[in-house]
């Protein structure tokens, strides 16, 4: 494989794992702090993509605008289902609180599905936003401007995370019940609503990812479950409770799809099963975790 | 006539840059009840830890009855003859009383292992532990006392040589505290080691043969209960003796 | 209410055992297709059943128990068309599935709540994948055949023989030491090994043990359907479906897997022939429901346990 080549596929890897990333990290965030793996992650993904494909088909806004006007909505409706369907279990023991969860998040991932399959009209219904740029080239290597200016969008909405969780209360408050639910208790921060909040601004992250993803790839109804379980790869391969390691796992998820995608197309989507399984046998809390 | 139990020589442990113990030597005399105290931090369950084999020694050596057990797994070691409660109460809450004593029979040292018939002598621990009236009873249903007195039962049922017990007198009324500590004196008169980590001075003085001092992860003081109580480098690390007991 | 009950019991207890015992002459009857959807929901059972020895009892949600029913069902498939007679061959692929199973213990067993799941889970995937890629061995994606034949008849009695001696498998680990080491396990597994129980070595039994029944299932799904595709033995809808009945009926339970599977098949059976739209979403809300108010299953609700208390069939799980 000559450079050129290896180039390439690494620039693809890494554009590829920095849309997971985002997605990955609203997850991340949720699981750190409500301990639950939100399988309907992925749905609201696939929901947020198709409104804005809507927004910027009929109503005629660039969709990028359309992203930013739709995503916040999705804060909303992720402290709802918190509300409403995850507060329910906290008290209950962990391995009934995990079975529980499962089943709820499963079921709503189902009904978004189902539902998002029935009111398109099918589930081949594949929606995406036809938004041009000129290709960049860089001597023999040729970068998708598109997903540039995404992947840049992508670096932007993560270093807001960032600077976000280190300062603002919300924030501090977010990663000390990520590591120590009790400790923030005592220390008189109201965890409960904080649950809320983190799923809020997960399934904020989530729909910004969305949005994205409708514009320089495609969303269709059937999408959310297996980019739900993808998501979980990243986040249990790189660790739970540790963000780095969720950015770690994109990114190698995102590499490896690239060149075993491009080696043996066959073998292309079970990469990130392969890390897992494969980094959870040698370490068994992820690259990263506690 | 005292034989050495329990022998650490050398003993840290680092958590990532944490050092929680620090070279700490002591001997423990078969058949002695003896405190651990220490201000919190100190690394007093971090040593038990350390003994029971939940935790594995930086360096140093920790010897139970002549053999290194540093190494062991907790499975191993409880089959040799430590049992341990926790400062956090963990009896199986699913589970019966009978049945969180009957796991320590089947898996521990004794029982089982040595041929005793199980009912007969799961009814003698629920009974000393009076505990003989709720043998069904979910653990989780049971009061903080009663969930003690399992934690105490279930340690027995592995008939041990050596039990661990970290902060068992905590938050127990006076009356509670004077039959925890009879209880704990009939255990030892059994022939069981006994270790307590305990702030409540009460216990330690009423209870313990030997005390050793625990601050910031190392051995400050040793020695009988009197002694340790009036030792200045003692009472100025741990402050707060007066007000317990 | 409370004088109803006894006579409720009574009956319902009485139409129970009496469809139990009608099981193994159903076909005399001449319910052909009676008989076909028994065997499905039968093969529900099997895997709902088995799944729960280590789902249940021992509190490891394990996703990819379906890995051993695919397993069981190639192995199985490729011994037949080697020409081994079907006791045989279910017998090669139970040994395959057990070695397996006891292989994969180690490894798996060192990860602890969801990252056991998840990867439990990714290994169903994976093996789906190494599935299709042997094409040699296993006909890749295009399947894997056997002989045909119309085998219902004896399929629907050894079904039904697997799934007693799943459940009978299930009741006897409860109330055995292995069992009680396994509760000990789900309980708190730290404080298990404190008090000497071999948490390793218990789990690779209760695996092993639990990896069985879904490899002759597997096997004789194979003889049965003349035909399996990896995308059949290690989806993720039938991958989840055990767990789902599991959860539903009662996990930790021995009635639970049972009741399950024959509510959530029914239901589903019900929403196919009797919903146009949304039958997804209304089975997803089903789900949601359950989790939401029933995290102890159906067999958990006190009318039904004063239900079953009344006919027997009560059972301990303290």
């Amino acid at each position: 494989m000559d450079g050129t080549l290896l180039l390439q596929l690494t620039i693809n890897g890494v554009l590829l794992g920095g849309v997971y990333t985002l997605a990955a990290f609203g997850l991340s965030l949720i699981f750190g702090v409500s301990g639950v793996l939100n399988l309907a992650h992925g749905e609201f993904l696939m929901l947020s993509g198709f409104l804005v494909f809507l927004v910027s088909d009929r109503l005629g806004i660039n969709p990028f605008v359309a992203v930013a006007l739709v995503s916040p909505l999705f804060f909303a409706v992720g402290y709802a289902f918190e509300r409403l369907l995850i507060r329910p279990l906290a008290l209950r023991k962990e391995h009934v609180r995990l079975a529980s969860a499962t089943l709820v998040t499963l079921g709503a991932a189902l009904i978004l599905e189902d539902g998002a399959a029935f009111f398109s009209l099918g589930t081949e219904f594949e929606k995406s936003v036809g938004y041009f740029l000129p290709t960049l080239r860089l001597g023999p290597l040729v970068l998708p401007s598109l997903k540039l200016v995404v992947f840049g969008l992508v670096a932007l909405l993560i270093a807001g995370l960032a600077a976000f969780l280190k300062y603002t209360y919300v924030g501090l408050a977010v990663q000390a019940v990520t590591q120590s639910p009790r400790g923030a208790l005592l220390n008189g921060v109201p965890t409960a609503r904080i649950g809320a909040v983190a799923f809020g601004i997960g399934t904020f992250l989530a729909a910004a990812a969305g949005g994205l993803e409708v514009i320089h790839s495609y969303v269709s109804p059937l999408i959310g479950l297996p980019l739900t379980l993808k998501y979980l790869c990243i986040i249990v391969m790189g660790g739970l409770g540790s963000f780095v390691g969720v950015a770690l796992g994109g990114i190698l998820i995102g590499l490896g799809e690239s060149f075993v995608g491009f080696l043996n197309p066959a073998w292309g989507q079970t990469v990130a099963y392969l890390l897992l399984v494969l980094v959870l046998l040698t370490r068994p809390t992820g690259l990263l975790g506690k | 006539m005292s034989a050495t139990l329990i022998q650490a020589r050398g003993v840290t442990k680092d958590f990532s840059g944490l050092r929680a113990l620090n070279a700490v030597d002591f001997d423990i005399a078969a058949g002695s009840i003896t405190a651990i105290i220490g201000p919190n931090g100190a690394g007093k369950t971090t040593l038990f830890n350390l003994i029971a084999g939940d935790e594995r020694p930086t360096s140093g050596t920790v010897v139970f009855d002549g053999r290194e057990i540093g190494h062991l797994a907790p499975d191993e070691v409880c089959r040799l003859g430590v049992a341990r409660t926790y400062q956090s109460v963990r009896p199986f809450l699913g589970l019966s009383v009978w049945n969180n004593v009957k796991v320590g029979w089947l898996y521990g040292r004794g029982g089982r292992a040595a041929g005793l018939k199980m009912e007969p002598d799961l009814n003698e621990i629920l009974r000393f532990t009076r505990l003989d009236g709720i043998p069904e009873r979910r653990a989780e249903t049971l009061t903080p006392l009663e969930r003690k007195r399992l934690e105490l039962a279930r340690a027995l049922a592995t008939h041990p040589r050596a039990l661990l017990l970290d902060e068992i007198i905590a938050g127990l009324t006076p009356t509670e505290t004077g039959e925890m500590m009879q209880t704990i004196r009939a255990i030892n008169a059994r022939g069981i080691t006994v270790l307590l980590i305990e702030h409540v001075m009460k216990a330690v003085m009423g209870l313990s043969h030997h005390v050793i001092v625990l601050h910031h992860g190392e051995k400050i003081a040793e020695g009988e209960p009197e002694a340790i109580v009036r030792d200045p480098g003692v009472v100025e690390a741990y402050l707060g003796t007066g007000t317990q007991g | 209410m409370r004088r109803s009950v006894p006579v409720l019991a009574l009956g319902l207890g009485g139409v129970l055992v009496a469809g139990l015992l009608a099981l193994p002459w159903l076909p005399l009857a001449g319910g052909g297709y009676a008989v076909k959807v028994l065997t499905l929901l039968l093969i529900y059972v099997v895997l709902a059943q088995s799944y729960d020895i280590v789902g249940g009892t021992m509190g490891y949600v394990n996703l990819g128990h379906i890995a051993f029913f695919g397993l069981g069902a190639y192995a199985c498939g490729i011994a037949f068309n080697a020409g081994l007679a079907l006791p045989g061959a279910l017998a090669a692929g139970m040994a395959v599935v057990m070695a397996f199973a006891a292989l994969i213990s180690y490894p798996f067993f060192r990860l602890r709540g969801a990252y056991f799941s998840l990867a439990a889970f990714g290994l169903v995937k994976l093996m789906e994948n190494v599935t299709i890629n042997l094409r040699w061995l296993t006909g890749g994606s295009n399947g894997l055949k056997v002989a045909a034949a119309d085998r219902t008849l004896p399929m629907y009695y050894l079904t039904l023989g697997l799934a007693a001696a799943t459940i009978l498998a299930g009741w006897l680990v409860n109330r055995s030491r292995l069992g009680l080491a396994m509760k000990s396990i789900r309980e708190d597994e730290a404080v298990a090994r404190d008090f000497g129980v071999p948490t390793l070595r218990i789990k690779t039994q209760a695996l092993v043990l639990s990896a069985c029944f879904p490899a002759l299932m597997g096997g004789l799904y194979m003889w049965y359907f003349n035909f399996i595709e990896p995308a059949q033995v290690y989806g993720l809808k039938i991958a989840l479906q055990p767990v789902a009945m599991a959860l539903l009926g009662g996990s930790g339970l021995v009635v639970g897997p049972v009741l399950g599977a024959a509510l959530l098949y029914a239901l589903e059976e019900f929403i196919w022939t009797h919903v146009e739209h949304l039958q997804g979403a209304i089975l997803g809300l089903v789900v949601v429901l359950v989790g939401l108010f029933m995290p102890g299953g159906v067999a958990r609700l006190a009318p039904v346990q004063r239900l079953l208390e009344r006919i027997g069939l009560r059972e301990d799980d303290r």
